[in-house]
Formats: C-alpha cells, sequence, structure tokens
C-alpha cells in the first residue's frame, strides 16, 4: 500500500492557515503523507515542490480572495511543466459564484468553509484511486 | 511502492566518487533542518544539491506531515537544489527503506551533493551511517543531559562532530567533551569537533571545510568504494525486510497465526528456505 | 458554612437519585477551554477575591476601567473597512464623517501590511483585495484627502511595517499643518502575534522588537496621545487557541514587550498607558465575559507587581474587541446575525473599550454594505435598547461568572509561568510551542464539529438545502494595474538621488542601532515608497523564516 501524498500550499500572502493545517492532520490521521509549505507561497514555487514531492494531488487554500488568480495558475503552470497528471483541489472563503470558473480552470473541487473534513478525505481518496485506473 | 521502478533504480550505478553523500542526524532541538538548510544554500551556490528529509511517520494511521520543507523554503526557487521530504514508513532509526533507492536516482541526474536529514525523533538513530558517506551529529549545548543523549551509540558513528547554537552558555564544557571523546576511525580520520550557530549562518563554511577534507581522505584512503558497497547492503537489508512486513501486514492476524508453522501450510519453514535458496544462488552466480 | 455544605450534599443526592433515571444530555459540560462546569454554581463557589469588595475603576480593575463604564460614554463602535484604492476609501471615510462618525479604522491589504510594493511578483492577485494598497507617501496623501487629522482618530490595522505606515501619517499630517501632539489613533504593531497566528510578518523577532521598542520611544516623545500599540489576541484565538490561552498567549506578548521597552531605557510608567488590547468575542458566553474580567485582573496585577509601574493608566487593560470571525458559517448566512449578537453582548457585558462587529456574510467573502449596516445595528441595539449598557459590571457577583473568572485567571497563571520557564513569549515562539498548542486545539475543536459533540447549527446539525448566496462585494480587478501604473508614475517623477541617500541612511540607522524613526521619515518625505524601506531593512536584518510545524 502505497500512502497518498498530497502537497498543501498558500498561495498568496494571507496569512490564516488554520484551515491548510486542520485539513493536512486530518489527511495525516487519514494515512496520507502530507507536505505543508508554510505560507506566501507564489503558484512556481508550489509547481516546484509539487513537482519534486512528486504528490499525487496539490490542496490550496486562501482566505484573502485572490483564489481567482492564484488556483487557476497553479493549475496552468502544472500543465506547462507536463505534470497534469497532480490534480488540484482549493479551499478557503470562495464565493460561490466564483466556483463554476475555478472548476472550468481545472480545479478539481473546491471547498468552503463549513466542509466535512470526511467529505475532504474522501475526496482525495477517491480522485487518486480513479487517477490511478 | 512500485517493485518495477524500485527494480530500475537498483539497477543505477551508487559509486560515482564525484558524488558526495552527506548524512545529517543528532538529537531533537539541534536546529538540524536549520544546519542543513544552511549547508544546501552554501553549496548550491556552485553545486547541484539534492535534500532528502525525513519525518516520522504517525505509529496510528500510517500517514505523515512533512514539515521540514518549510525551513527550507528560501531555497525552493533555487534551480540548483531538489528537495524531497519523506516519511520513515515506521522505520526505526531515522531513515526510510528506500532512501539508497532515491540516492541511486538523484546521483544519477547530476547532483553533486546529496544531504540526507535523519528523523530526529531522539532515538537512536545509526542507519545513516550505512548510508552517507559522511555523517555527521549534530548536537547543541545544553540541551537536557547532553552527553547522555550521545550514548546510545551515535558518539561512534560521527565523522564530524558539530555543535549548532555554539553561541549558547555551556558550548565551551560541549566542546571540550566532545574533543576528549573525538574517535579516532581506524585509517586514521580523527573527527573534528564544529561549532556552529546555523541561524545566523556561522560556522558554515569552515564546517563544509571538513566535510570536503572527509570526502578527500575516503577517496585517498579508497574508502568511498566500501561505503557505496555498505549502502547497497544497506539497500537489500531494508527492502527486503520492508516489503516483507508490508506483505505480511496485508494478511489478517488470524490467519497468520494459524499457518505460522502448521503442519500442512509451515510459512516460517518456507519463508527461511526461500531466503537461504536465494542466498545460496548467490555463490552459484559468483 | 457547614449547614450550606450539608444542604448541598443532600441536594446533589437527590440530583443524583433522579440521574440515574434522566440522564443528562451529555457526559460532561466543559467551556471552550475545557473548563468542567458544576450543575449549580453557589455562594460557597465565590473566589476569595470577591471578599476584598471590588469596584470598578479600582485595583485591580476585575469590574472594568472606569468607575462608571458605559453610563458616562458608550463604547466606540470601530468598524473595520477596507476598500480597493486611496480615492475611493477616501471617498468612504468622507462619508463615514459627514454621518458623524469620529473613528476611522483603516485596513490594508496584503502586500502593505508585508512591505511589498503592489509591483512585487508576489503581489499578483493581491492589490487592494483585502484592504487599501499604499505604496509611498503619495497614496496617504489620497487617503486622507481633506480629512482634517486633528479631528479624527484614526486605527491602522499595520504591524511590521507599522514604523513606515505611521510615518507617512505624520507626514501628511506636518503638511495639512497638524501639530503631532493633536493626533490620535492606534497602529497595531503587535508582531508576535503574527508569527504565531496571523502571518504578515517581515523580519525576525530581535530587530522587529527593537523597531516596536524605536516606535515606543519616538512617540512618547512626540506623538504622545497616540497608542503605540495593540496587543492582539484576536487573532490567536481564530487561529485556533481556546479563550485561556487567547488571554495566556496575548499577556505572554505583552510582557514581552514591556521588557523590550524596559531594556530599551524607557521608564514603564512613560510607555505603559499608551499599550492597549485586542480581543475577540466568541460563543460560549459566559466564558467569553468572564475572560475579558479575568484579563483586566491579571494585566493590573502583572504592571503592579511585576514591573513596579507606579501610574494607575499603566495598569488599565483597554481593549478593543471584535466578533469571533471563524465562528461564522457559510451555510444560513442570516444565522450570522444571531451570533454577531450575541458575542456582543457578551463582550459589552465584559467591559470592551471599543467593538466591531461583523458582518454576516463574512464567511463568503468581504462584506456588503448592508450586512455591514446591520452589523452596526446590532452594536446599536445592544447599547439602547436592552439597558445592559446601564449598570457597571452587571453581572459581578454572580457566583457562576466570578468562579469562573477566577478559574481562568488560574489557567492563564499556570500558562504563563510556563512561558517564563521558557524564558519567554519570544523562546517559546521559536521552539514553535505556541504555535502547535494553537494547533492542537484547533485540531481537537474541528474534531468536536466532526463528531458532532460540538454542534454548529446550519454545518452539522439543523441543516438545509441552501438557497444561491446573497449579493457579495467584489474588488475590480483593474484595480491591481491601476495601482501598478500610478507607482510606476511616481518613481519616474520623484527625485530619485534624494530617496537612494534617504534609503542608505535608513540602512546605516538599522545597522548602527540608532532609532530608525527619523530616517524613516526622511526617507517617506522623498517618496521612496513602503516596499523600497523595507527592502533595505530586509537586508540588514533578514527575514523570519515561520518556524511552524504541524
Amino acid at each position: 500500500m502505497v500512502p497518498i501524498r498530497v502537497l498543501v500550499a498558500k498561495p498568496g500572502l494571507d496569512g490564516h492557515d488554520r484551515g491548510a493545517k486542520v485539513v493536512a492532520r486530518a489527511l495525516r490521521d487519514a494515512g496520507m503523507e502530507v507536505i505543508y509549505t508554510g505560507l506566501r507561497q507564489s503558484p512556481e514555487q508550489i509547481v516546484r515542490a509539487a513537482i519534486q514531492e512528486d504528490v499525487d494531488m496539490v490542496g490550496l487554500s486562501c482566505l484573502s480572495g485572490a483564489h481567482n488568480s492564484l488556483f487557476p495558475k497553479v493549475v496552468q503552470l502544472l500543465k506547462e511543466a507536463g505534470a497534469e497528471d497532480i490534480q488540484v483541489f482549493g479551499g478557503g472563503v470562495i464565493p460561490e459564484s466564483d466556483i463554476p470558473g475555478l472548476l472550468e480552470a481545472g480545479v478539481r473541487a473546491v471547498f468552503t468553509p463549513g466542509t466535512p473534513l470526511e467529505e475532504i478525505v474522501n475526496f482525495v481518496r477517491e480522485s487518486v484511486k480513479k487517477g490511478d485506473a | 511502492m512500485d517493485t518495477e521502478a524500485l527494480v530500475q533504480l537498483a539497477r543505477c550505478p551508487l559509486d560515482n566518487p564525484n558524488v558526495h553523500v552527506i548524512g545529517v542526524t543528532g538529537p531533537p532541538g539541534g536546529g538540524k533542518s536549520t544546519l542543513c538548510g544552511q549547508l544546501v544554500q552554501n553549496l548550491a551556490r556552485e553545486h547541484k544539491v539534492a535534500a532528502l528529509l525525513v519525518d516520522p511517520s504517525s505509529p496510528y494511521s500510517g500517514g505523515a506531515i512533512l514539515g521540514d520543507r518549510i525551513r527550507m523554503s528560501a531555497l525552493s526557487a533555487n534551480p540548483n537544489v531538489y528537495i524531497r521530504s519523506l516519511s520513515n514508513r515506521g522505520n526505526t532509526g531515522g531513515v526510510n527503506s528506500t532512501v539508497v533507492s532515491i540516492i541511486r536516482a538523484v546521483m544519477n541526474c547530476g547532483f553533486e551533493y546529496i544531504i540526507v536529514e535523519t528523523v530526529g525523533a531522539g532515538q537512536s538513530e545509526v542507519k545513516i551511517a550505512s548510508i552517507a558517506d559522511t555523517t555527521l551529529v549534530v548536537a547543541v549545548p545544553n540541551l537536557g543531559d547532553d552527553i547522555q543523549a550521545f550514548k546510545s551509540g551515535i558518539m561512534e558513528i560521527a565523522d564530524i562532530f558539530v555543535i549548532n547554537k555554539a553561541d549558547l552558555p555551556g558550548a565551551d564544557v560541549l566542546f571540550a567533551a566532545l574533543r576528549e571523546s573525538a574517535v579516532r576511525h581506524k585509517d586514521g580520520w580523527l573527527t573534528p569537533v564544529c561549532q556552529t550557530v546555523a541561524v545566523e549562518g556561522r560556522g558554515i563554511d569552515s564546517l563544509l571545510d571538513y566535510i570536503r577534507a572527509h570526502g578527500d581522505w575516503l577517496r585517498r584512503q579508497g574508502r568511498l568504494t566500501e561505503k557505496r558497497k555498505q549502502a547497497a547492503k544497506f539497500e537489500i537489508l531494508e527492502l527486503s525486510s520492508y516489503y516483507l512486513q508490508s506483505h505480511l501486514d496485508q494478511v489478517p492476524a488470524d490467519v497468520l497465526a494459524a499457518n505460522l508453522a502448521n503442519k500442512d501450510f509451515n510459512m516460517l519453514q518456507r519463508l527461511l528456505d526461500a531466503y537461504r535458496e536465494i542466498v545460496n544462488s548467490l555463490s552459484e552466480v559468483n | 458554612m457547614a449547614d450550606k455544605q450539608e444542604r448541598l450534599a443532600k441536594w446533589r443526592a437527590q440530583l443524583e437519585k433522579a440521574l440515574e433515571r434522566f440522564p443528562e444530555r451529555k457526559k460532561s459540560f466543559t467551556t471552550s477551554s475545557g473548563i468542567e462546569l458544576k450543575t449549580v454554581y453557589t455562594d460557597l463557589d465565590l473566589p476569595p477575591a470577591v471578599d476584598d469588595f471590588p469596584l470598578p475603576g479600582e485595583f485591580p480593575y476585575t469590574r472594568g476601567v472606569q468607575r462608571n463604564m458605559y453610563r458616562g460614554r458608550l463604547w466606540t463602535m470601530r468598524q473595520y473597512a477596507g476598500f480597493a484604492t486611496a480615492e475611493e476609501s477616501n471617498e468612504r471615510y468622507k462619508y463615514l464623517l459627514s454621518q458623524g462618525q469620529t473613528g476611522l479604522s483603516v485596513a490594508f491589504d496584503l502586500p502593505t501590511q508585508i512591505g511589498l510594493d503592489s509591483d512585487h511578483p508576489l503581489a499578483d492577485g493581491e492589490v487592494g483585495k483585502v484592504g487599501v494598497a499604499i505604496d509611498s507617501l503619495a497614496d496617504m496623501e489620497v487617503l486622507f484627502k481633506d480629512i482634517p487629522l486633528d479631528k479624527v482618530s484614526t486605527s491602522m490595522t499595520i504591524n511590521a511595517p507599522a514604523m513606515v505606515l505611521l510615518a507617512m501619517y505624520l507626514v501628511v499630517a506636518e503638511k495639512q499643518g497638524v501639530d503631532w501632539a493633536s493626533l490620535k489613533g492606534t497602529i497595531q504593531n503587535d508582531i508576535l502575534k503574527e508569527y504565531v497566528a496571523r502571518g504578515t510578518y517581515i523580519f525576525p523577532p530581535e530587530p522587529s522588537l527593537k523597531i516596536i521598542t524605536d516606535i515606543f520611544a519616538f512617540c512618547a516623545e512626540n506623538v504622545p496621545n497616540w497608542n503605540t500599540i495593540s496587543i492582539s489576541g484576536y487573532h490567536i484565538r481564530e487561529a485556533g487557541a481556546t479563550a485561556v490561552q487567547e488571554i495566556a498567549y496575548t499577556l505572554a506578548n505583552a510582557i514581552c514587550y514591556v521588557e523590550s521597552a524596559i531594556k530599551a531605557g524607557l521608564n514603564v510608567d512613560d510607555f505603559a498607558p499608551r499599550l492597549s488590547f485586542f480581543f475577540n468575542a466568541h460563543s460560549n458566553f459566559f466564558e467569553e465575559i468572564a475572560k475579558f474580567r479575568a484579563a483586566r485582573k491579571l494585566w493590573a496585577e502583572i504592571m503592579r507587581h511585576r514591573f513596579g509601574a507606579q501610574n494607575p493608566k499603566s495598569m488599565l487593560l483597554r481593549f478593543h474587541t471584535q466578533t469571533g470571525g471563524s465562528t461564522l458559517t457559510a451555510q444560513q448566512p442570516d444565522n450570522n446575525i444571531v451570533r454577531v449578537a450575541l458575542q456582543a453582548l457578551s463582550a459589552v457585558l465584559g467591559g470592551t473599550q471599543s467593538l466591531h462587529t461583523n458582518s454576516r456574510d463574512e464567511a463568503l467573502a468581504l462584506p456588503s454594505e448592508e450586512s455591514v449596516r446591520i452589523a452596526l445595528r446590532t452594536q446599536q441595539i445592544i447599547a439602547h435598547e436592552t439597558g445592559v449598557a446601564d449598570v457597571v459590571d452587571p453581572l459581578g457577583g454572580s457566583y457562576y461568572v466570578e468562579s469562573l473568572t477566577a478559574e481562568i485567571e488560574k489557567r492563564v497563571k499556570e500558562e504563563l509561568a510556563k512561558i517564563d520557564a521558557m524564558g519567554g513569549a519570544v523562546t517559546a515562539i521559536n521552539s514553535g510551542y505556541i504555535q502547535r498548542q494553537i494547533q492542537d486545539s484547533a485540531y481537537q475543536f474541528q474534531m468536536a464539529v466532526e463528531t458532532k459533540e460540538q454542534i454548529i447549527v446550519g454545518v452539522n446539525q439543523f441543516t438545509v438545502e441552501e438557497e444561491t448566496q446573497p449579493d457579495l462585494l467584489r474588488v475590480d480587478p483593474s484595480v491591481q494595474a491601476a495601482q501598478i501604473r500610478r507607482l510606476q508614475e511616481l518613481k519616474s517623477r520623484r527625485d530619485s538621488a534624494k530617496v537612494r541617500q534617504a534609503l542608505d541612511a535608513v540602512a546605516a540607522a538599522a545597522r548602527e542601532g540608532a532609532n530608525l524613526f527619523p530616517p524613516v521619515l526622511d526617507a517617506v518625505r522623498s517618496y521612496a515608497t513602503l516596499g523600497e524601506i523595507c527592502g533595505v531593512l530586509r537586508e540588514v536584518y533578514g527575514e523570519y523564516q515561520a518556524k511552524d510545524l504541524i
């Protein structure tokens, strides 16, 4: 059984990492290996880390409202680096009306405040399983 | 793990003498990550450097939070630097079972320095000495009973002692104590004691001088080849026990118990026979 | 006494008999800080401190910092707000002032908060998002255009680059011909909580503390009515801390600031009266009230006994409160109005000096104008309709609240002793201790929510199929380009030799350890940008590397 590897990243400048850290722990407790990048990561840094760490998924957390430019940028840079097999999901304070645009840009799922951790864990498990098939 | 990939990796040569594998170990709280960050930063000015950072996995879930990368986030944009976070995946001894396979991979991707940082959980992390060309043991002054922390076999594996946070009171005492007990390896390498203040980048240059000196010494003595053979031996030992365990883990305990040494299916006997057969056939090949 | 105990024992025996048949809703009842609660509190639970006949406005100020509190003047209703550009913010401030508001509260965008100009690559997507973008004195001039700075009090949520923003404010005042002595306001300037909770740090702790004490020293002499720091538990709580941890870590940080200032040669009574605090109001109603009361007593005693303060003003814990942003839910957002009302009530019953009430839609986006108005009306209803502001400390003497106050005080003291033993707040932060404690609490709380041990209405119980979200405020994406253009124009028209010279002087002062404020003022006057000034300081001081492991 190879553990699923997930990069949990904070793109942009906001310092609110409570959600990112709680999700990281929940994924750990579900048996996954989680690499946390820390704050203030540029999309370029996140993509580099994702590739070097050979993760299955990247989870992005943003609470400052900069998600519309940052999340799609990460997806696009992964693609440019030939690493589109690494799937991206996101979370944070994200208005409902922004979600379709993010999904369209290639973000696999967006989790807003109040999402049960179990839902996120299951999503990651299922997505990685599907990606392998 | 993908076994096919492991076999592929095992074909990659491990004997490149121009690559230097540096292990960094020591009790928790010693600033190992910061020190590694400094080493990587300095080396990456002129060389390609890979950092393999091992963190512990949770004994409950098997998952892990690999946080060492944060300490090197300033380096993550440097094209000369490759950082890989590893879970020990339950392995005690400070590293994980595939670390040599990963060393093979990065060695064959043109990295000139490979730094392996052990878990640093305070238990006796001596396996690193079987992997690295040069092993750094990092201590800090007044971290509990420092010398005591060293007595768990970790003294003997040091090629270089590093007293980090050497600006703290008590550094002199530790320095004297380590000097006193410095180990003289056979063939004459006298383990030096270096003092650093990693957060300020102090003492890193002279530490690097010692690291290079040790590398040169290994090559001069013809011991580097020896070291790499040790590492390959470690690789097969660790991989085989890891795979045995992970396969056994998938079988329910009651099934294992029932067939341990059963008349109809004597698992233990079969296992031992299989091992013996493999080892015996080795002598035929050679 | 013996008689009371006997009656209570008998009463408990009867209760326990009944419980065999009708068990309670939970096995145990605890507050957010894990304080286990009794079924009922009696005068046997009153702490000894109550025997001292405590009165508001008297040491140790448990019951309030003034004798008559809100009977004299209500708390300040101060809503934090920021808008994309200096022009828009300026328009908004002028509107608010025309409506009779006297206090402004400035929210800056994230690049400004971490000392980056709007054209920095990391600023991409963040310019003007959570507040106004300020790159130079030119933006600050626009922000306060036609606003008489001697007539308003201005609160600025700015930390790592607080000196630069305050210097800009002072130069704007200078240009308006306003005497610095008549300026009133607050800078947050609390760097330690940035390392543990909020994340907008720039430099490592030691130089950051040096900058803070430079501000204390400069303002004590030149801007005497300015609140030089707002020591904040708010963000620590938002990051997941319990009520006890919120107070403990805030006070540990406060102790560190006082020690640094004393070490820098300042007299405690010269700067301590200008220290102010900022706390959170979460939903565990009585625990929050007790928390505020305990914090006041703890601080008064720390200042008098630990630091030997003589001036009673040095002992007063004056604080601003904001309701708990992290308690708001994206689900059924109108429920947030009720949460905010109850939290605000606890802050008022706890004796706050000023209050920000959150808007119902903050879990979704920046608040809309209508939501902000409801939030403000909530405060006005508490102030004018409920009557709770008519008596000082109305819950003083409550068996439960007094007992809880004493228990919180005890637990905070234990945590403070631990941090003292480690060597103080900076060591505790550098080792990651405080961050880990907060993360553990955050995770435990989340687990309680997942297991429904903690019910969040509309989230893990009483859920409904959500309707489409209401209208949300959006920041025009063209703001970034416009701001960058403005920055480039400024750079082309200013005297760059003068800027270089001023920046060199800042770097020299930083290297020599002289007070940074005068050279920073000169740099601001030369229209050096925030990013340039922080940039030379980054070169001298280095940047903080996060220690927070999970």
